[in-house]
């Protein structure tokens, strides 16, 4: 709520902050000018720096990324997967940074906004002059993203503004140029050296992310109430988003469902809740799969497309679910279900190793959905450093149709347990049986 | 070592016998009934009793009787001498009374008296299970019966229609493994019986293909029974360890009538092999489970008779149970 205060505050504020007759002291003024983008390069550069993360016995870097000064001269602001390895354990990594005329320095982390992937560092000394923020320009428009491509040096990759995902849950910026591994952390700027977006992630192709600046405004307008001071239970704070953001979301899916917000669609002989809210996005699969003699199948998946990053290899807050229908009319009941089974064994593959999460335990049972038998299992498994946070997957399969049978999966990450199987069972409350 | 022994027993218990000499073979033993007297034994031709072993000399033991129906054996050998009842001798006087042991060299053989009582004749009636093993048409049977299992095997696993041709190359592999086994156990039997007995051969080697396969089915159906993972994994191991060795036994006990003991003996020494391997498989199984994964591990057998113990509840009803299962996970859960 408060963060929500923040936001249209600062949204209100943010034209003001961007004219330079504006404001005290806080942020540097930039003459603004029509730049080519090479007079931009050089402004610029000196203002984003490479941010490391060291290996303490070593001194050796573990994972690079870029990062640039904002608010304060002594304030860097960068993606908070950048910096994950040391804020999971701040005793085995130093953060440090590297500029483009090799200065280094070490690092301490101020804040993060986990779901946005944002973190706030702060140097030891003033770095240099902060870049300015502004609203995104319109649809179209040049974008100039920096940053430390691999490792390669300081670089520029210029791209157009293609507008805000309002789709999708983290509503970043869809911006078409190549942004590369080592320029996460890195600003995007419009063409008056202002940044609009903070490099996050790209899906090749041209196709790539940025997190809208608003997002690093509220949180550098969070650290400014207390000084600048860093939090001192980063952990818990982190926690406490998650679990905020996973219930809420919960909360709206179930009280979508009660508006009768949910898109049912037909899956076989089944009618089955397809997008459940706004952020999913559903495909058909049926074409995916090879039509076997005899034997038919209809699928469908559905997903939030939702990846809040937590550490290497471990990320929450999506959900996934898929539907497969199989029917044979003619197949010898037992061989339809050796390829039922079969399919039934293929299961969702999940990610993780020992020490952050807990082994999957499992309880199956036999439920009645709409008038038909279902085989379902539950199986949750718990974070083992965020307690509150855990996976569910959920499995279902029809039986006692000789020559039909649906399958039912459903993945969640790092939700609530409780609620999040509350929601399961409303949609399988929702199935209904078409004869 | 070379103890001359006297006269063992001085009891002269001897009414006049004809002892026989039972020389034993692998199998079969020899018998030579000692009518004339001195018996020579050795391994030269002109000896009353030839033994073809190397271990004998060819001038060995001289075997004579008394008047007084004693034996004297006297020692021939210089290299590898006598032993009667486990004692090497140089000469020995004896009353017959009873088994007497003696060994020339490694061979061994036996001093009987004719009255001595030989064993029930061994009548294996082709009735109970047996009738497995001694009549023809259930080796036909259980052949047919392979055929069948395997091709409904194959025929369930094939994803597409396949021609008969198909199901036909299948179950070769089967057949040339099923005629493999036969061979091998007829040629033990013929060895160590001098018969020929196919059927029988027949009839466990297709016992021996089919029980994994039928333990296969029947774990499977339990596992769905059960709705649990252990009953396949352990029943079948059971079966094996019980099915094989009682196959086994039974062709033995039937075909080579050995008496009980050697012949479970002999079953288990034969289906150690298979089973050493399943319980290494089993091992594995077990440290899999308890090892670390990020796989969830529950039941997903599907069965088209639906045929369980677990009844169908309403929703609320297992996601109480359920919830109640799946409270907060210690590190250690399994």
């Amino acid at each position: 709520m408060y963060r929500l205060v923040l936001l249209v505050f600062l949204l209100l504020i943010q034209p003001v902050w961007a004219n330079p007759d504006g404001q005290d002291g806080r942020s540097e003024r930039q003459v603004s000018e029509p730049s080519g983008s090479s007079s931009l390069y050089s402004r610029v550069e000196p203002s984003i720096y490479q941010i490391r993360v060291l290996d303490k016995r070593t001194g050796r870097k573990r994972s690079i990324g870029s990062g640039f000064i904002v608010a304060r001269s002594d304030i860097l602001a960068t993606n908070y997967h950048v910096i994950s390895a040391y804020a999971n354990n701040p005793d085995t990594y130093a953060l440090d940074y590297f500029s483009t005329n090799g200065d280094t320095g070490s690092l301490k982390l101020l804040d993060v906004d986990i779901l946005h992937d944002l973190a706030v560092l702060q140097a030891e000394e003033p770095l240099g002059e902060p870049l300015e923020t502004a609203l995104i320009p319109d649809k179209g428009a040049m974008l100039y993203a920096f940053g430390n491509p691999l490792d390669l040096g300081f670089s520029l990759v210029i791209g157009s503004n293609n507008g805000v995902l309002n789709d999708s849950e983290g509503k970043n910026i869809l911006f078409s140029g190549s942004l590369n591994s080592g320029m996460s952390g890195g600003p995007t700027l419009n063409e008056e050296g202002q940044v609009v977006g903070v490099n996050v992630a790209t899906a090749g192709n041209d196709v790539s992310f940025l997190v809208s600046v608003q997002y690093l405004n509220v949180l550098l307008e969070r650290l400014e109430l207390r000084d600048f001071q860093p939090v001192d239970d980063l952990l818990g704070q982190v926690l406490r988003d998650l679990r905020d953001h996973s219930l809420d979301a919960l909360e709206r899916l179930l009280d979508n469902q009660q508006k009768n917000n949910w898109h049912a669609s037909q899956i076989g002989h089944f009618t089955v809740p397809m997008r459940l809210g706004r952020f999913f996005r559903c495909w058909d699969g049926s074409n995916l799969l090879d039509k076997l003699e005899g034997l038919s199948v209809l699928s469908a998946n559905c997903s939030n497309e939702l990846d809040i990053y937590l550490d290497d290899g471990l990320s929450v807050g999506s959900m996934q679910y898929q539907y497969y229908w199989y029917e044979a009319s003619d197949m010898f009941p037992p061989r339809f279900y050796r390829i039922y089974e079969a399919q039934n064994s293929s299961g969702m593959e999940a990610s993780g190793s020992e020490d952050t999460v807990t082994r999957f335990k499992c309880h199956t049972g036999f439920i009645d959905v709409s008038g038909k038998d279902f085989k379902m299992t539950f199986c949750r498994r718990d974070y083992v450093r965020y307690p509150g946070l855990s996976d569910l997957l959920a499995t279902g399969a029809m039986v006692g149709e000789k020559n039909q049978g649906m399958l039912f999966d459903l993945y969640m990450t790092g939700t609530d347990f409780e609620r999040a199987s509350e929601l399961v069972k409303r949609m399988l409350e929702a199935f209904e049986w078409t004869p | 070592m070379d103890a001359v022994m006297d006269t063992v027993d001085t009891q002269a218990s001897a009414a006049w016998v004809t002892p026989v000499l039972e020389i034993t073979a692998r199998g079969l033993n020899q018998y030579h009934k000692l009518e004339h007297f001195p018996v020579r034994i050795g391994r030269a031709l002109d000896n009353d009793i030839i033994l073809s072993d190397p271990t004998v000399s060819p001038y060995h033991l001289e075997i004579d009787q008394l008047e007084n129906g004693q034996l004297v054996l006297r020692n021939l050998s210089q290299e590898n001498g006598s032993r009667l009842n486990k004692h090497a001798f140089e000469t020995a006087t004896v009353d017959l009374d009873g088994v007497l042991q003696l060994r020339l060299g490694t061979r061994r053989m036996h001093l009987l008296r004719p009255d001595v009582a030989v064993q029930q004749t061994s009548v294996r009636n082709c009735k109970g299970l047996y009738i497995l093993f001694c009549n023809p048409i259930s080796a036909l049977v259980l052949v047919v019966l392979l055929i069948l299992g395997f091709t409904l095997e194959n025929y369930v696993s094939a994803y597409t229609e396949q021609d008969l041709i198909y199901y036909m190359s299948e179950i070769m592999p089967y057949l040339l493994i099923l005629m493999a086994l036969t061979l091998l156990v007829v040629g033990i039997s013929r060895l160590v019986i001098q018969r020929w007995e196919v059927g029988a051969a027949v009839s466990l080697s297709a016992l021996l293909m089919l029980t994994p396969n039928i333990a296969g089915e029947l774990g499977h159906f339990l596992n769905y029974l059960m709705t649990a993972d252990w009953p396949l994994d352990n029943f079948s191991l059971l079966t094996n360890f019980i099915a094989w060795p009682a196959a086994l036994y039974m062709y033995i006990r039937m075909v080579h009538h050995a008496p009980r003991w050697p012949a479970l003996g002999i079953a288990v020494l034969f289906s150690a092999p298979f089973l050493g391997f399943q319980v290494s498989g089993w091992a594995d199984r077990q440290l899999i489970a308890n090892a670390y994964t990020t796989e969830a591990n529950f039941n997903r057998t599907l069965s088209s008779t639906d045929i369980r113990l677990k009844p169908t509840v309403p929703i609320d009803e297992y996601m109480a149970t359920m919830r109640a299962d799946l409270k907060e996970i210690e590190q250690n859960d399994d």
